[in-house]
């Protein structure tokens, strides 16, 4: 019997699988006393279902001992058979067996082996072990005896090579000929040779933990394999709150986003990289400032005045506060995302958003992975907003102010008032503010273990200068997790992460005029102004062509200085203990230590420093959080079919947080900034803050799963939480699901091409505590007042601060889910699920009557709702080479007030600094939050007669007309309507990576649709009363001449800020976030380099967004994770395209 | 986990000492700030442009130009603010007026306290009463939620309360402070305010009992002797002139808590004030031109050009030209040692002059005895002849009370008095519709004489119904 193969070695391993054909427990053969080894090595494979992996070479012609009753573990037996031989072996995961021969040759074969072997191993997460009868899924295996050559008069001679997607050859893949007995197994660099064989004929490719593959050969001689990973076959485990599950046995609705999507877009931050690949998860970013943080919503607006943001939960430690910056995503293993009642309500009061798990990279055994990734990119304005230039600017201006009743301004009378086209283009000054700027990143891991013991270490550093000058972001941080096994009963851990984070922040999104940003400075500051003076100073200018008083746009980028520093430290240990047999207990100990410093100056040379010589700040606040969690788990598998898994556990949380702000003014010169504040002649008062929360909860949850069909799940969470009186601080939270897993029904019988089908059910409540701490309590706050002759000395006075509310207690979430998992042949799958979820007892800020002294109450009133659908479709599509992977997810939420503080309706919300426009969302129950409320812009008017029959009798022709609503023959407030919505009624995200040899092209696409913006930029851009620049759009506002359009006419003495559906665009948007080639080199370059990995690639961000919004981007935010005011839009830091080139090395 | 605030006492735990009563009397006071001069658009804006004496910024927000041509509506910001702050103040007042009997201590210096609550308590009210008519009449502690829902009072019981206060306050307020606690409201500034509150409620009504009062009161500050016209008009504003002999009751400031009626009403962009003026309101043309040219007031209240700082050109400002940048501006309250900041000017809020006084005086004797009589005259030419006029003589009532009130308009403009002196003598409609600059075209109807009820309060408040007309 020979075994072709083209390796140097010449060593053939194959894989000896369970479940040969014809075999049963039933027809074990009788004990022989001595056997061949192949025949042992079966039997055993058989009896303690592992793997054997060898080399055909070394069991050929071996004979053993074989006593089968003696045996009482697969490592006895292994060991006895192989008493007396000159093989050894080498155990892995409790289920793959490596057999060589102590000499140079063997031992390096089995370091591959290993090598290989710990990936596999890595992938299935290790619960193979856990789950030792799948018996429903034999793994095709190469029987050596049918290798053998057939006579036949056809030769045909294939061979080729098998790798997965990582270009990793695979090693011993079964490579079998459909419908004959002759088959092969690919070498160590993958590769296999099959001889004599038809043409036409089928090869069938299968491998442990793959999907099995059938090719045609259709007369090629040549084949290059890539076979992907089986999800399925691995049976993927997902994390859930204090442990995993098999995905397979999950009752919620969890979804999961793994390493290569995170990776996907470099990005910064985790929400970013989350962005569009999860259902019912929607992303904003707020504003495109480096270091820019953004608002995540899981299945919609929940609360009103409480947080909206989820809880995150790394690595088993729930996170205060919604800042996950300090986490390097090239650290992240995988996130599972929580969303329904079943799977939150684990975390209780704190559950009610979604939970968001972070779970970062472990090291495995064998050999340590090194692996470097670095990236280089530069990036530019994604869009500019088109202006009027200088000529075009000084016509609108005379055409204003002879339209407002005064005289051409531009009139050629002084340098300052040239005539229009002796001005020219003049500045743009967005050119002036706006770069193209490096950004990268450079991660090294190092990964690796013993089985006793295994690390992860992973640092990396990010560095990104902002498109606007002098802005920019970096950050530095490192992690390293260990955990060690003292003995089978024992193991511990610990993980310790820190980082250091530094923002050089420019000035954007702060209101505008006087104390306005550069976005907004840039957008209004005339383009008949030079940057600088005569003297070379920043050009300055108060007068009347900069109503908007708003500073010189140059300046404000490089005269304010905003630098904030973050430091995080977290560190968690645990230690975990097995007992008789089916208990474990665990318990952690950990702290999350956190600091931040912000450095603020406003030199002498911007409007905002130049009043006062100077203004330097600086403030600064460490968080002191610290964590204990024990848990005691009881699995057991009983009869066959009750599979059962009970966890209790009590844990306690508490941080502790402190402020200091100080400032001081007036400075003789700008040099020290705000280093030396003792140097300002005018010092402010120093202020200083403290809050504690303390967390207290007992848990508990139940897992039962019937013959695997039918599976149950039983939470219960009880909360204590410092914030609420003391009556009100307990609340539990409890949880009840189903699962049944249809497939496994004997009444479906086998049908191959279904591999997954089951039903999910869940219904259950959470909390929400996510308000400031003692808000229940009166506080007695500090006002001041100045007495005395001369110059009068402030003294303090005190008054209590709100009204104390002893009955606050939690906001609860009430959740209905069923969702359907459906999975065709490993090829194709569907998630869906419905929701409906309550929230009651909002913790909502009422307004309570003012002439009680105050204004506003934190009490439970109110009721919300949301529901909606989610759907995620993936499937690939191979031909030989070429294979096409997509995943598909999209999401619809619909949310509506049930119910407020027993008013209807009311207006709130909105307002930005100078332009006085506030009220601009209306909460009306019955509808959703965030509806946009003001005038309704029915067109232009075009003469006297359509004014007289309106009802806006002081307009004249060019005005923008109205809808009087209520028909009253008067424009005011009650004519106020919904004009629009900030909230995406869909959204969704559409990945598609294409294969082809060693190329890999991906492209991803997100987008949210339905939603509205509220475009405040407009009230400056469009006000056509010549106090700032305009939109070229403008270029066709009404004149006599000009009738047909949407824009009035130019009027010095119009412009009020009347918010209408003139400010409010169309917000939905499609993006190509990303497209990233890459390339793989060849194991043969590789080999030479001594590198086990190369991946070079290049990405595009952002390249690509269909949308009809008119400011810098349709995703944006501009009160971040407020929860009335989404979709609005001033001023903020505009968003970048990038192209990046990067590569990856494994050593 | 009862965890207590580190930082701050609670409501049960704070009203222990003297001290603490103190501090609660100083919160109250604290509120004037924001009622006078913070951000200066509570009450003396909506009064300025209500009436004739100014124009607000015309293309900014809306609700300053809705309040200017009367086309306003009940969601009013700046109405919102006037009616939250006043009941702000009543409330910080009615907790010391029910701490502090609790607490142990001096009791002269216990009855002063409460007379300082109660008089800032009618000072609150009296803007309400003008403002809103009737309104909820809160006297006791809010301490739960249960009892914010009250209904309207009627304008009898609000006036009720104000001048028992007032009395109370006139009995037990000291008749002046040591240096450190001068600013404190005393007895002359509860006599003062009164004989304006009599004044208010005489009304235009010739035979009302409340002119003998307004005049007594207001002749019991004369003859006190402890108050007197500073010689120079501009002196009244001066920093120097704060807690001085024409003050009867003012909100003081300093550079760390002061008021922006300086940099908010310089002309728009004009780089004379840190970072420039806002432009917030200009002057009517109407008030510019009453004034004679010799007239000391004209000069020192208005802002009529400027030296540009880096040209050195002479800016000379417009009363009609539409541009903010180049209007007229009020300018008595300026404070030009302020060199940086937006809210930091120092010079006192003259909530009660002495000039007030004896113009109340002359008012109220007039009708009192049918005529002017020396004494009457006597006010008023004090008045004229500081101001560098000529004293008058002879005149008829109707002359002498037209005399008064143009005095009023002349020495007190921007001071908060327009629009209550012109409603109270029934002239708000007049002076309305004459004062039409700028297309004002104010949409006039009898129902404006009271503003609406802020919107979100009848929200919040099922028990209240809105002022009649809105």
């Amino acid at each position: 019997m020979t075994i072709k193969s083209t390796n140097l070695y010449g060593i053939i391993f194959v894989l000896v699988g369970l479940f040969w054909p014809g075999y049963s427990q039933a027809e074990i053969k009788p004990i022989s006393k001595e056997i061949s080894l192949l025949e042992a090595i079966e039997r055993i494979s058989q009896e303690y279902e592992v793997y054997f992996t060898f080399d055909m070479n070394l069991v050929t012609d071996v004979k053993v001992e074989y006593t089968h009753e003696s045996y009482g573990s697969a490592v006895e037996a292994i060991s006895h058979i192989l008493r007396g031989t000159n093989l050894n072996y080498k155990f892995y995961d409790q289920r793959f067996v490596i057999l060589y021969k102590e000499d140079a040759e063997g031992l390096e074969s089995l370091k591959k082996m290993s090598q290989h072997l710990e990936g596999l191993i890595s992938e299935g997460e290790k619960t193979i072990a856990a789950a030792p009868t799948r018996k429903n899924r034999a793994v095709p295996l190469l029987k050596n005896e049918i290798i053998s050559r057939s006579i036949g008069p056809i030769t045909f001679t294939v061979q080729g090579i098998v790798t997965d997607q990582g270009r990793e050859p695979l090693i011993g893949v079964n490579i079998q000929v459909k419908g004959t007995n002759k088959g092969t197994a690919s070498d160590f660099d993958g590769s296999f040779v099959l001889e004599d064989i038809d043409e036409n004929a089928i090869l069938m490719i299968s491998y442990i933990g793959y999907q099995t593959l059938e090719i045609p050969v259709a007369g090629n001689s040549t084949l290059n394999i890539v076979l992907l990973p089986d999800s399925q076959l691995l049976d993927e485990v997902v994390v859930v709150g204090y442990g995993t599950q098999k995905k397979s046995d999950v009752t919620g609705s969890i979804s999961r986003v793994g390493e290569s999507e995170i990776r996907l877009t470099p990005v910064v931050d985790v929400n970013k990289a989350l962005q569009g690949h999860s259902a019912g998860v929607l992303i904003t970013q707020n504003a495109g400032d480096p270091g820019a943080e953004s608002t995540i919503r899981i299945r919609g607006t929940s609360s009103i005045n409480a947080s909206n943001s989820p809880l995150y939960v790394l690595d088993g430690y729930p996170l205060e506060g919604s800042d996950i910056s300090f986490i390097d995503p090239s650290s992240i293993q995988s996130i599972d995302i929580l969303k329904d009642a079943s799977a939150t309500s684990i975390y209780g009061s704190r559950g009610s958003n979604g939970v968001v798990l972070i779970t970062t990279k472990k090291g495995t055994e064998g050999k340590t992975r090194i692996s470097l990734d670095s990236y280089y990119g530069i990036q530019s304005i994604r869009h500019k907003i088109p202006l009027l230039n200088g000529e075009q600017y000084a016509e609108f201006i005379n055409e204003a102010r002879i339209n407002g009743g005064g005289e051409a301004y531009f009139d050629g009378s002084s340098p300052e008032r040239l005539l229009p086209s002796a001005i020219g283009k003049g500045t743009e000054w967005q050119d002036q503010v706006f770069q193209s700027a490096p950004i990268q990143q450079h991660s090294l891991s190092i990964l690796g273990g013993t089985k006793q013991t295994k690390f992860s270490i992973i640092g990396s550093l990010y560095d990104q200068d902002g498109i606007i000058i002098n802005s920019g972001y970096n950050r530095y941080s490192i992690r390293a997790n260990v955990d060690h096994e003292i003995n089978e009963f024992v193991n511990l851990g610990i993980s310790i992460a820190g980082s250091r984070s530094s923002n050089n922040a420019a000035r954007t999104a702060t209101g505008g005029g006087v104390g306005g940003g550069i976005t907004n400075a840039a957008l209004n500051f005339a383009p008949s102004f030079p940057v600088y003076d005569e003297n070379g100073a920043y050009y300055k200018n108060k007068g009347s062509l900069n109503g908007s008083l708003v500073d010189n746009p140059v300046a404000l980028a490089n005269e304010v200085t905003n630098q904030s520093l973050r430091h995080r430290f977290l560190s968690n240990m645990y230690a975990e203990i097995k007992f008789l047999n089916d208990f474990k207990f665990r318990t952690s100990w950990g702290g999350d230590i956190g600091s931040s410093k912000t450095n603020n100056y406003f030199s002498r040379l911007v409007v905002l420093g130049e009043g006062q010589n100077g203004v330097a700040s600086i403030s600064e606040g460490t968080s002191e959080n610290w964590l204990s969690e024990n848990t005691l788990t009881y699995s057991k598998w009983f009869n066959d079919i009750h599979d059962f898994n009970a966890l209790i556990g009590y844990t306690i949380q508490q941080t502790h947080y402190e402020s200091l702000t100080a400032t001081a003014e007036n400075f003789n010169s700008d040099f020290a900034l705000y280093y030396n504040l003792g140097s300002g002649s005018t010092l402010k008062a120093p202020a200083s803050g403290e809050s504690t929360h303390m967390l207290i909860s007992y848990l508990g949850r139940i897992n039962y799963s019937y013959a695997n069909r039918y599976l149950l799940t039983a939470t219960v969470r009880r909360d204590g939480s410092s914030r609420f009186a003391p009556n009100n601080k307990f609340g539990i939270f409890p949880s009840f699901a189903l699962g049944w897993k249809i497939l496994n029904e004997p009444f479906i019988g086998q049908v191959n091409s279904i591999t997954d089908l089951k039903l999910r059910m869940s219904y259950g409540t959470t909390g929400n505590e996510g308000i400031g701490d003692y808000r229940f309590m009166s506080l007695i706050a500090t006002h001041y007042y100045p007495l005395g002759l001369g110059n009068p000395e402030t003294r303090a006075g005190n008054a209590p601060s709100s009204l104390s509310n002893e009955s606050l207690s939690w906001e609860k979430n009430t959740q209905f889910n069923v969702g359907l998992d459906f999975e065709v042949a490993n090829n194709f799958f569907v998630v869906a699920d419905y929701y409906n979820s309550i929230t009651s007892d909002l913790l909502f800020s009422v307004n309570i009557p003012s002439s009680s002294g105050y204004s506003t109450s934190l009490q439970n009133i109110g009721e919300l709702q949301n529901k909606g659908f989610e759907l995620g479709v993936g499937g690939h599509l191979t031909r030989n080479t070429f294979k096409w992977e997509s995943r598909i997810n999209l999401s619809y939420n619909e949310n509506k007030v049930q119910k407020l503080d027993g008013r209807p309706q009311f207006t709130t919300g909105g307002g930005i600094g100078h332009l006085v426009v506030s009220n601009t969302v209306l909460l009306d129950v019955g509808h959703s939050v965030g509806n946009f409320y003001g005038l309704k812009k029915i067109g232009i008017f075009e003469s006297e007669e359509e004014i007289a029959a309106s009802a806006q009798l002081n307009s004249q022709p060019g005005d923008i007309k109205y809808e009087d609503i209520n028909q009253d023959g008067i424009i005011n407030e009650a004519d106020r309507t919904v004009i629009g919505n900030g909230n995406p009624k869909y959204f969704g995200g559409f990945n598609n990576t294409f294969y082809w040899h060693n190329f890999k092209l991906n492209v991803f696409l997100q987008g949210a649709f339905g939603n509205e913006i509220l475009n405040f930029q407009r009230f400056d851009l469009y006000n056509l009363n010549g106090n700032n620049n305009q939109s070229i759009e403008i270029l066709d506002r009404w004149t006599p001449t000009n009738t047909n359009t949407d824009i009035p006419r130019a009027n010095s003495r119009g412009g009020s800020r009347t918010f209408s559906s003139f400010h409010v665009e169309d917000g939905s948007y499609l993006r190509v976030k990303n497209i990233t080639l890459g390339y793989d080199f060849n194991r043969n370059v590789l080999n030479n380099l001594h590198l086990s990995k190369l991946n070079i690639y290049c990405t595009l961000q952002n390249w690509l967004t269909v949308t009809k919004y008119t400011g810098y981007d349709p995703e944006i935010n501009y009160f971040g994770t407020s929860a009335i005011n989404q979709g609005m839009d001033y001023q903020s830091y505009p968003s970048s395209k990038t192209v990046l080139f990067g590569l990856s090395i494994g050593f | 986990m009862d965890i207590a605030p580190k930082g701050y006492e609670t409501n049960a735990s704070f009203y222990n000492n003297q001290s603490d009563a103190n501090a609660s009397i100083i919160a109250c006071y604290s509120l004037l700030r924001g009622v006078y001069g913070g951000h200066s658009e509570n009450v003396l804006v909506p009064n300025s442009i209500m009436g004739d004496e100014a124009i607000p910024f015309l293309t900014g927000g809306v609700d300053r130009i809705q309040t200017w041509n009367y086309t306003f509506n009940p969601n009013n910001s700046y109405f919102q603010q006037i009616w939250s702050s006043a009941y702000r103040g009543i409330l910080f007042s009615n907790i010391a007026l029910d701490e502090i009997p609790k607490i142990d201590f001096d009791n002269d210096l216990k009855q002063q306290y409460l007379a300082e609550a109660r008089f800032l308590r009618a000072l609150h009210y009296f803007n309400l009463v003008r403002y809103f008519g009737e309104v909820p009449l809160v006297t006791g502690k809010i301490s739960s939620l249960d009892s914010v829902f009250i209904e309207k009072s009627p304008v009898e019981s609000i006036n009720n309360l104000i001048e028992t206060d007032l009395k109370f306050a006139e009995a037990h307020l000291p008749l002046q402070y040591d240096n450190i606690d001068i600013g404190r409201a005393t007895k002359i500034a509860a006599l003062g305010v009164l004989s304006k509150f009599y004044l208010t409620l005489a009304g235009d009504n010739p035979g009302s009992p409340y002119w003998q009062l307004a005049e007594s009161k207001a002749n019991e500050i004369i003859d006190l002797g402890k108050n007197d016209l500073w010689d120079q008009y501009y002196k009244v504003f001066s920093l120097d002139s704060r807690g001085g002999k024409e003050s009867i009751f003012e909100v003081l400031f300093n550079r760390d808590y002061g008021h922006n009626l300086f940099t908010g009403y310089a002309p728009r962009g004009a780089p004379i004030v840190p970072a420039g003026g806002y432009g917030i309101t200009r002057v009517t043309k109407s008030l510019f031109d009453l004034y004679e040219e010799h007239d000391q007031r004209k000069s020192v209240s208005f802002l009529t050009y400027y030296i540009h700082p880096t040209s050195n050109e002479t800016v000379t400002l417009s009363i009609d030209d539409p541009d903010p940048s180049i209007a007229i501006s009020f300018w008595k309250l300026a404070d030009s040692s302020a060199t940086a900041g937006t809210n930091v000017a120092q010079t006192s809020f003259p909530y009660l002059r002495y000039s007030d006084i004896l113009l109340v005086f002359a008012e109220a004797r007039n009708e009192v005895k049918g005529g002017p009589d020396l004494e009457a005259y006597a006010a008023l030419n004090k008045v004229r002849q500081r101001a560098g006029l000529e004293p008058v003589s002879n005149l008829t009532k109707e002359e002498f009370l037209e005399q008064v009130l143009l005095e009023r308009r002349r020495e007190l403009c921007f001071e908060g008095h327009r629009w209550f002196d012109l409603k109270r003598r029934g002239r708000l409609e007049n002076a309305v519709r004459e004062e039409n600059s700028f297309n004002r075209n104010a949409s006039f109807q009898n129902h404006h004489v009271y503003l609406p009820i802020p919107e979100s309060e009848l929200d919040a408040n099922p028990n209240l119904t809105q002022n009649a007309g809105y």
